[in-house]
């Protein structure tokens, strides 16, 4: 079987565009049902973050599913064109898909380098396409790989020191641009999921007591509220919080802004002049763009962070190589496994054929010798000849197999053995 | 009308100003309704009395030949004391709540007590008398131009970190103070500048007064220095009046118009023969 991706990151494609393309929970979980009825033999797990959607499909080699097929698929999903999802996506296959998944698990491509909340969420990917069933052996391997990989760069480098996320570089780095102290500002925070979590952590690390959670089911908002012992207000109460607040941050997955720019225009009247910071983490965005051209408003949205992204890339540069090689030795050693792994069967049926040989020759010879004139000691000896026989034989062709195995197959032994030997299929 | 100046004594202020006392003294006893309102009216009444008397003695004092305006113990303690008021006032105005004229009225009281007792003692000569407020005016002058010019360099700061972050800089290498910070530092810049040039106009005034007996008000320097502080104390009230004039690139703006004024203060000054001693 083969891995391929195909997808999008803030790399290379605009927001307006992974607005379009991004899946929600539930949109997950009724696409890999989709792809599990279409493509039976294939597999699917499904990355959806803020900053990426990625794709990853193992088949059969020249199987059911090529780049045109998986296009086509996510075309459907979302009401594109496939020439708008192979104009927007990156497709990586093979190798390079099992190395640009490690890459990303270990938040080597994050936005913010060396972000802690990727891997969870390649995590929870695998684990909702486990659920759905729509993971296979290889999707298991390699996902299991990429957290193996991942855990490594942690470990082994100080990459994820001062870890940094999205949220964590919006409050530690744009907050203090432009207030002192977030002790004696109101802080509006719009939504109740992850993302929102992770922002009311760091921002009751930066001291923010005055923080108010607005979310539209008010239980996920009373629940977090409680955790982080904060109040909350009703949604329907949202313009009359904008109109409170120093600090507006973001983070609903609603489809659609939250706050328009004509909404807004009568609560800013009503501000009086009063400076105000707007953190848009969400994709699709909450707030209108056109808000952040209002007098004394600033307003950030996801990509707006690149800057201090890279600032935080270039402090860790001095690990990045160190990163990157033990992203390649992991790729090399979950290829070279994958591949030792695929000559498994064929060289056990090889053993069995050549044991079974063993046996029926063994068994006529002793019955030439006759039974009874036959010493078992010599008996034990002729066996032990036929095996060291067998075992010489054997081993290096068998050695040979193993090596090209480590070299991904490129010689075709594994193929050339199975008709040599007459082994048939897999 | 200088008839009624006349009868204005020491006493009106000082008893206004204890009645005032007394009125913050009934927060100990509770609730008392109007009292916020009698504060205000019995500091008005008691500074307006208070700026009646010092204007009186310096009618009186000019007539009177080497003796020195505004130049006695007596006159410095009540302006001191008349300077404390208009603090407690500002104060109390942005908050009613606090009690903070607990702290304030008694020094007030102490410093007319002080200048009562100091009454007998004989005034410095106007010669004296001009070095006294030549010194006063060029300090609070200094001052407040090194406010004014510190409120320019924060609203530039402040227009160019709003440009900044308006354009996503966030993050960058090159940092400045937070809009916060700077917006703080703006309107302190102002306060402080119309202040001090409100004391160096003050100082400037009595010390021509002391030294030639008028002001010459269409010198260029007194002039310009004159309408800085116009515009210096129209800023204030609309920075204290207008809510929106206090925040953001407004109150930058207001510093920066300042800062125009300083620069055609210091022009005029610069381009006459303001604070020369004249060669004869």
């Amino acid at each position: 079987m083969t891995l391929q991706m195909m997808g999008c990151s803030h790399h290379d494609t605009a927001v307006e565009f992974r607005e379009r393309f991004s899946f929600s929970t539930e949109q997950v979980t009724s696409a890999l049902a989709a792809f599990r009825q279409r493509f039976p033999t294939s597999e699917l797990v499904l990355l959806s973050t803020c900053n990426r959607v990625e794709l990853y499909a193992a088949a059969v080699n020249g199987g059911e599913l090529d780049r045109k097929d998986v296009a086509t698929f996510i075309a459907e999903q979302h009401s594109l064109s496939v020439e708008e999802v192979l104009e927007h996506t990156i497709y990586r296959v093979g190798s390079e898909a099992v190395e640009h998944l490690f890459t990303v698990a270990a938040s080597l491509d994050s936005m913010v380098l060396g972000e802690a909340q990727i891997l969870s969420q390649v995590k929870q990917a695998y684990e909702l396409a486990c659920t759905a069933g729509s993971a296979g052996p290889l999707s298991h391997s390699v996902f299991q790989a990429a957290n193996r990989a991942a855990k490594r760069v942690q470990h082994e480098t100080s990459i994820h020191r001062r870890r940094v996320s999205v949220p964590s570089v919006a409050v530690g780095e744009i907050v203090p641009e432009v207030f002192d102290s977030l002790s004696d500002k109101r802080v509006v925070l719009c939504g109740a999921g992850e993302m929102a979590e992770e922002t009311l952590r760091y921002l009751h690390q930066a001291d923010a007591r005055d923080v108010c959670v607005v979310n539209r089911s008010p239980e996920r908002a009373e629940a977090l509220a409680h955790t982080y012992r904060v109040q909350t207000a009703p949604w329907s109460s949202l313009q009359e919080q904008v109109v409170r607040a120093d600090l507006l941050v973001g983070t609903t997955s609603a489809a659609e802004p939250i706050l328009s720019s004509a909404q807004f225009a009568p609560l800013h009247a009503q501000r009086k002049g009063r400076v105000m910071l707007i953190l848009d983490l969400a994709v699709p965005r909450d707030i209108d763009p056109a808000i952040g051209e209002y007098s004394g408003v600033y307003l950030y949205q996801i990509d707006d962070l690149q800057d201090a992204c890279d600032k935080n890339r270039r402090e860790r540069e001095k690990e990045w190589p160190k990163a990157k090689k033990i992203i390649a030795e992991e790729t090399q050693q979950f290829l070279s496994d994958l591949n030792h792994r695929a000559t498994g069967p064929v060289v056990r049926r090889l053993r069995e054929q050549a044991e079974q040989l063993k046996a029926e020759e063994l068994k006529r010879l002793i019955s030439k010798l006759g039974h009874d004139d036959c010493d078992s000691v010599i008996s034990k000896e002729i066996e032990k000849s036929f095996d060291r026989l067998i075992n010489k034989l054997l081993h290096p062709p068998l050695a040979s197999l193993r090596d090209d195995a480590a070299e991904g197959h490129q010689r075709g032994l594994l193929d050339a053995l199975r008709h040599l030997f007459n082994l048939g299929d897999d | 009308m200088l008839a009624i100046f006349r009868e204005i004594t020491v006493t009106c202020f000082f008893s206004s100003y204890l009645i005032v006392l007394v009125l913050e003294l009934l927060r100990l006893v509770g609730r008392v309704p109007g009292r916020g309102l009698a504060v205000i009216a019995m500091t008005s009444i008691g500074l307006f009395t208070h700026l009646a008397y010092l204007a009186f003695r310096v009618t009186v004092d000019q007539s009177s030949g080497e003796l020195g305006l505004l130049a006695s113990w007596l006159d410095w303690s009540l302006l001191l004391a008349f300077g404390l008021t208009v603090c407690f006032l500002v104060f109390y105005l942005r908050r009613p709540d606090t009690i903070v004229s607990f702290f304030f009225l008694p020094v007030i009281l102490g410093l007319i007590l002080l200048a009562v007792a100091m009454r007998d003692r004989a005034p410095f000569s106007r010669t004296e008398a001009t070095e006294v407020w030549r010194n006063a005016h060029a300090l609070a002058m200094a001052v407040g131009a090194g406010a004014v010019l510190i409120g320019f360099l924060a609203g530039v700061m402040y227009l160019l970190q709003s440009w900044r972050l308006k354009r996503k800089r966030a993050g960058s290498t090159l940092r400045l103070p937070t809009l916060e910070s700077l917006q703080k530092l703006n309107r302190h810049c102002l306060i402080v500048s119309t202040v001090a040039v409100g004391i160096g106009v003050f100082a400037g005034v009595v010390m021509n007064l002391n030294r030639w007996g008028h002001v010459g008000w269409t010198e260029g320097g007194v002039l310009f220095s004159g309408l800085l502080f116009a515009w210096l104390v129209a800023a204030t009230i609309v920075e204290f009046a207008y809510a929106p004039a206090r925040r953001g690139r407004k109150v930058a703006y207001l510093t920066l118009a300042s800062f125009g004024f300083l620069i055609l203060t210091m022009l005029a000054v610069l381009g006459s023969s303001h604070g020369q001693v004249p060669t004869s």
